[in-house]
């Protein structure tokens, strides 16, 4: 049997189809943790914004205008789940995260650039760096990540971004994440 | 590089290094997940969906009150306005359907499902609920589409 669209998904969940639910869930989930966790909610507050993203999307699911881009849907709900509660917390984005900049140190304990680091390691590396890019880099690398599936129409949604500035911005971030990989060894290319 | 937009194979293999430290360090707990798969049970069919637009604890401080929180939402047949009160660690929810007519009202929260008669007038009471997310849904005597609210977090 043909895979089902995610047009064809959504009407089915909307009719009480607990797979075809449970089909959204898994092509859905990594991109709502990560816009989720991309704005440094701690992990308690990322599975609540999780939670209330999955109920709103319920209530949602017969009403729909573009059933066909549900991932932006989700990531523009996950999005504004995310500054409610910064909000209501009285925190507000870090300038840094608007304009790029620091993050976590780096340790310094890392291998020289000479090095070559493997498997484990180079994981740990990349995920350091990530922590050090930009809010929105974070999020489009997150997204583009674990979302292939994602259009930048999608994902342009998401980020609350031009799609005409989706594909050169996603050059940028790539960039910012090599430069911060290169001197660790961490890079695979060459 | 020619196109700005084209994907490189560099471009991908460091996409690919990104996903696998994203799996290690910071995967989607299996808690998360398995109560994202079990939230359609929430659903409603053909309900009318009032949806929030207005919670005083969002509000600018200048203009916020110290009074309990209100909530209101709204469709397009009716507006629901919500009272929340601290109590004992859970919540004392008043509020009042400005339909006006009488209903049944289920509020769906964390714990299960709490039911409450709203009088001819629209209003009803509960006196404890638990915090955390809870949506209402509403159904009138009369001939009438059910009405649910969006879920929010008391």
């Amino acid at each position: 049997m043909a895979a089902r669209t995610v047009a064809e998904l959504v009407r089915a969940a909307a009719d009480g189809d607990q797979a075809a639910w449970d089909e959204i869930v898994e092509r859905f989930t990594g991109l709502v943790w990560g816009v989720a966790r991309s704005h440094r909610l701690s992990p308690a507050d990322a599975s609540d914004v999780s939670q209330t993203v999955w109920l709103r999307l319920v209530e949602h699911l017969g009403r729909l205008r573009e059933p066909e881009a549900l991932a932006g849907w989700i990531a523009t709900t996950t999005r504004h789940e995310c500054l409610r509660t910064l909000r209501a917390s009285g925190r507000e984005l870090p300038d840094e995260d608007l304009t790029g900049g620091t993050g976590p140190e780096r340790p310094d304990t890392g291998p020289g650039p000479e090095a070559t680091v493997v498997g484990a390691e180079r994981r740990a590396l990349v995920w350091e760096a990530l922590g050090r890019l930009s809010l929105r880099c974070r999020t489009l690398l997150r997204a583009l990540a674990t979302s292939p599936d994602a259009s930048y129409t999608e994902i342009a949604a998401a980020l609350d971004m031009p799609i005409g500035s989706i594909g050169p911005t996603r050059g940028r971030c790539l960039q910012h994440l090599r430069r911060e990989l290169a001197p660790t060894g961490a890079l695979l290319e060459d | 590089m020619a196109d700005k937009d084209k994907v490189s194979l560099d471009d991908l293999a460091l996409l690919a290094q990104v996903r696998a430290a994203i799996e290690e360090y910071d995967p989607v707990p299996p808690n998360v997940l398995s109560a994202a798969r079990a939230s359609l049970t929430w659903r409603t069919v053909d309900a009318e969906l009032a949806e929030l637009i207005e919670d005083s604890a969002l509000a600018t401080a200048s203009v916020r009150s110290s009074g309990p929180r209100s909530l209101v939402f709204e469709s397009p047949v009716a507006t629901v306005v919500v009272e929340v009160e601290p109590k004992n660690g859970s919540r004392r929810l008043t509020g009042q359907i400005v339909l006006p007519r009488a209903a049944q009202v289920e509020v769906r929260h964390v714990g299960g499902r709490t039911d409450v008669e709203a009088d001819a007038q629209g209003r009803f009471a509960i006196e404890s609920v638990p915090a955390g997310r809870l949506s209402l849904l509403c159904r009138f005597a009369e001939e009438s589409r059910d009405l649910v609210t969006s879920w929010v977090t008391v």
